[in-house]
């Protein structure tokens, strides 16, 4: 479980909180979305629930513990272990492979290289791309490095997964892809929530958060 | 959570992955280690051909003369001499005495000096074997004095008080170049020495191994022991090794000091261009101390084959130039500073990666 008690953040002192007062409830098991318009803070609420981010008041509480004071080394932690960025732009690294990239996800949870090459050589076989594992991002299409972003989200089997417009740059059938992954991880017990402005998708959540 | 040797592999992977500053920090590190050992090494090498030249002239070596022919040491002062913890070598001689070669009554008559202790290095037997009591061996220089053609016969005292068989020919060199002009006898318990020859191991010791071998000489009056040594040599090889030291750690410090900026230079350059790399890594988990390793790690193995191929090239253009290598613990320094320099130079860009903000560079605008 994770929620937001009375969260407010900003940038700096010279523009306003970008989120103000915010409490609000996130429940495993079900594919929650947020929306609002650009510069609402839909994907600032995501980095303060990724522990990205240190909210100006307010807290974000995981499995009840309040994370607004942990040190640096346990929020790295708590996201090496239960949390999964699916981010807007694939951010892979162009220098390695599609494997190495889905690999990356595993490389702060302390698993071994074998039982993370294993594990992403089937996260990558079960979106579809799993021929495409020695290729560089370069050389693969926009919807399938976005599921590879997803293989890396997924290689920790996290509890939460945060995804920040995730099908905002991809053709409808990659699209769909990424979201049915992400609704079938919401069904087995994951807590997603997905920053979107898509007016069809954003309505089948299922709950919806609107700055 | 995530072992060194995990962060440190995965940081070896992404170096060898971005193989362009890959490759910029194996050739700075290369040419600091080239440019260091091509000085200083050079410097070091001279030095150290300098100061072995030195020691060869005998720096390290004292000469104990018995002045007092009633007041000589015994034969054992040799063993004492030897066991002292600073001393390479010693070997000592008894007073000389005339001997002549018994079948040729016109031959002309050479010093003889017992010897006592184990032969050094600097004589070398050329032929037959070392002399037992009643026995001789003759240096090649006056065996044609002596009519000798092989190492064979007698020699007796020009006195007639003693003669003894001939069992080998030596060569003396080195510190020992006076006992390349007499022949030498088998020890003889109921002489005594005239002469030892110590070296001692290091020119500094040369001082207080002189002061010890008066103390242990066994004599009523050590004052009548001379006691000779090669100051001047001494302080000259002193000079030497510390003038030529200086100049070799100023130009080993020199190369380090341009290398380790390099390094950093290209390091900061490569991490900002990476950006989002390190962002990436702190949403997927990574701490700042991860980070950390991770760059710094991105420093070490490029570093690590920089130093092989410089060390390799170093010594190959000291070679080229001098004809000798630099010491090995010079090298050994050198290769060990150069890999520090470029872990050293990786921590300023090390650090910027990790205190980014990676939200500000993850953003989409």
């Amino acid at each position: 479980m994770i929620s937001v008690d009375a969260l407010t953040f900003g940038y700096g002192p010279r523009t306003g909180p970008v989120l103000n007062d915010l409490t609000c409830k996130f429940s495993e098991g079900a594919l929650t979305t947020i929306t609002g318009p650009s510069g609402g803070g839909k994907s600032t609420l995501l980095y303060l629930l990724g522990l990205m981010l240190t909210p100006t008041a307010g807290t974000v509480v995981l499995d009840g513990v309040a994370t607004a004071r942990l040190p640096d080394g346990e929020r790295a932690r708590l996201r090496a272990t239960q949390i999964g960025f699916v981010f807007q732009d694939a951010v892979l690294d162009p220098a390695r492979t599609v494997l190495d990239n889905v690999m990356e996800g595993a490389l702060f949870t302390g698993t071994s290289r074998r039982v993370a090459e294993r594990r992403a050589r089937d996260l990558l076989g079960a979106l579809g791309v799993e021929h495409r594992h020695d290729h560089r991002p370069g050389q693969i299409s926009g919807g399938q490095a976005q599921r590879v972003a997803l293989c890396r989200a997924l290689m920790k089997s996290p509890t939460i997964i945060l995804a920040d417009e995730p099908s905002g740059n991809l053709d409808p059938a990659s699209a769909d892809v990424v979201w049915d992954t992400l609704r079938e991880r919401a069904q087995s017990g994951a807590t997603v929530i997905v920053a979107t402005h898509d007016p069809l998708r954003a309505p089948t959540g299922d709950a919806r958060v609107q700055l | 959570m995530t072992s060194l040797r995990s962060l440190l592999g995965e940081s070896g992977r992404v170096a060898f992955a971005n193989r362009a500053s890959s490759l910029v920090v194996v050739a700075v590190t290369a040419a600091t280690c080239l440019l260091a050992l091509a000085t200083a090494g050079r410097s070091a090498a001279t030095e150290s051909a300098v100061v072995a030249s030195i020691d060869r002239a005998g720096s390290r070596l004292i000469v104990v003369t018995s002045a007092s022919p009633e007041d000589r040491p015994p034969p054992d002062f040799v063993r004492r001499a030897t066991a002292l913890a600073d001393v390479d070598w010693a070997l000592a001689v008894g007073p000389a005495i005339d001997v002549r070669n018994a079948a040729v009554s016109a031959a002309a008559a050479v010093p003889a000096r017992a010897m006592y202790g184990d032969p050094p290095p600097d004589l070398r037997l050329l032929a037959g074997r070392w002399p037992a009591q009643g026995e001789v061996i003759v240096s090649s220089a006056v065996a044609p004095q002596l009519g000798l053609t092989a190492a064979a016969g007698s020699l007796v005292a020009t006195d007639g008080k003693g003669s003894w068989d001939v069992v080998g020919t030596f060569e003396a060199e080195g510190a020992l170049t006076d006992l390349d002009r007499v022949v030498l006898l088998g020890p003889d318990r109921d002489q005594s020495v005239g002469v030892l020859y110590a070296v001692a191991s290091t020119p500094q010791s040369v001082a207080p191994v002189s002061r010890l071998l008066r103390q242990i000489a066994d004599v009523r009056d050590p004052t009548t022991l001379s006691v000779t040594t090669s100051d001047e040599l001494v302080e000259l090889s002193a000079v030497v090794t510390g003038q030529l030291g200086v100049v070799a750690r100023q130009q080993a410090s020199g190369a380090m000091a341009a290398g380790l900026i390099f390094t950093a230079v290209t390091l900061y350059a490569s991490i900002g261009a990476r950006r989002r790399d390190f962002g990436r890594r702190r949403a997927l988990g990574a701490s700042r101390s991860a980070l950390v390793v991770l760059v710094v790690g991105q420093a070490m193995w490029p570093a690590l084959v920089g130093v092989a191929l410089g060390t390799a090239g170093g010594l190959a253009v000291v070679a080229r130039i001098t004809g000798g290598q630099p010491p090995v613990p010079f090298t050994a320094a050198v290769s060990v500073l150069a890999v520090i320099s470029a872990v050293v130079a990786s921590v300023p860009a090390a650090l910027a990666a990790a205190m980014r903000d990676p939200v500000q560079i993850l953003r989409v605008p």
